[in-house]
């Protein structure tokens, strides 16, 4: 988010500390540690890819690889230079827009499956619908601007974070916000009024 | 009140114009938390003096309650096997898959499969086992033996009895003599 309350920064701060413990432990061969970070990332990377590739299959690989990276890197991190959330996002990005790329194209049925697959909480027929609507919104966004809103809306991330994750100024990421935002909004405006609030 | 682009409040903090605003509900939605911090309270201030800042904002929380209903699967119990054999140090292909019975039960895709294959074996396996009858008989095909006035037992007999073979033979050759 762009601006976040002292404590959420704070919170921030520890938790990167305890990543880069846990990391040096990873690297002096501790499995316990292995698990722990992978605990406190998986559920996040997973979600990052899942939201950028719609599908499960590809996010589960673009999780594998983001890790398997990370182990290789595990020897030389250095800490306090880089968050690790911060960086595995990255990487996971990168990862999905390199796979996005080699498949330029996506199947609207694709799609609806990856939702179903994610309807792991009580749902009716429309609100699966609902829910096919906007990743499909959101999976038709060019990757930049889906990466922009899926680190700084569902990922939490704040404008600056995502800047430097994304190798771009703070005002290049509010842009690419902007442009997201109104491309969803013009998308499902056109295709499901009710979910913008309409009726 | 006619509203314009330069719009502004005056009670101390900076203006900010309805255009701004609007960049700022694109940009980071409607919660006032994710705006950019230095303009947080020219926005509120904003939006506390102007209808159309306000029918801004509802518009962007629209929008927010739009996303809000995208939720991701969770990462499955596969995955999690994967990563834990990443540190073992084989980090590529086949070695990061976990045997094959396990992946079999494990993954959500090929549990009906191994379901209905686990069905087909027990079925396939129960036609071959042995009658325990027979066992208990001795005598694993033809006839069973019956004792001498005893009825004989159901589930010992043959599923076609050789004298109603020889009977429809009979009956075959006799309908096979034309009709004066």
């Amino acid at each position: 988010m762009a601006a976040r309350p002292v404590t959420a920064r704070l919170d921030a701060v520890r938790r990167a500390v305890e990543d880069d413990s846990l990391l040096r432990q990873v690297a002096d061969g501790d499995g316990g540690a292995w698990t722990a970070l992978v605990e406190r990332h998986l559920s996040a990377i997973h979600g990052t890819a899942w939201y950028m590739l719609g599908d499960r299959a590809e996010a589960e690989d673009v999780a594998q690889e983001t890790f398997v990276r990370l182990m290789a890197k595990a020897d030389g991190w250095q800490p306090g230079r880089a968050a690790l959330r911060t960086w595995l996002h990255r990487v996971a990005v990168n990862l999905c827009i390199d796979r996005r790329r080699a498949r330029r194209t996506v199947s609207l049925e694709a799609l609806g499956d990856a939702v179903d697959m994610a309807d792991d909480l009580p749902s009716t027929d429309a609100r699966i619908d609902r829910r096919r609507l906007v990743h499909a919104a959101l999976m038709a966004l060019p990757d930049r601007q889906r990466a922009a809103i899926v680190l700084v809306y569902y990922q939490g991330f704040s404008n600056g974070e995502a800047a430097a994750l994304l190798g771009a100024s703070v005002e290049a990421v509010e842009s690419l916000l902007a442009r997201g935002r109104r491309s969803l909004r013009r998308e499902l405006g056109g295709q499901a009024s009710d979910l913008l609030g309409d009726s | 009140m006619a509203e314009d682009n330069r719009q502004s409040v005056s009670d101390g903090v900076a203006a900010l114009s309805l255009d701004r605003l609007r960049t700022i509900l694109d940009a980071y939605g409607s919660s006032s938390d994710d705006w950019p911090e230095a303009e947080q309270a020219a926005a509120l201030a904003l939006l506390a003096g102007s209808e159309e800042a306000r029918r801004l904002r509802d518009e962007a929380a629209g929008l927010d309650a739009a996303l809000s209903v995208l939720l991701p699967p969770p990462p499955s119990d596969l995955l999690r096997l994967r990563l834990e054999e990443v540190p073992n140090g084989d980090f590529t292909g086949d070695a990061l898959a976990p045997p094959l019975w396990a992946r079999l039960w494990i993954d959500p895709d090929l549990r009906p499969a191994t379901f209905a294959a686990a069905m087909l074996l027990a079925f396939v396996v129960g036609l071959l086992m042995p009658s325990p009858f027979r066992d208990i008989l001795g005598e694993p095909s033809g006839r069973p033996a019956v004792a001498d006035g005893a009825a004989p037992d159901i589930a010992t007999l043959p599923l076609v009895d050789q004298g109603a073979v020889q009977d429809n033979a009979t009956e075959t050759a006799l309908a096979s003599i034309p009709l004066q």
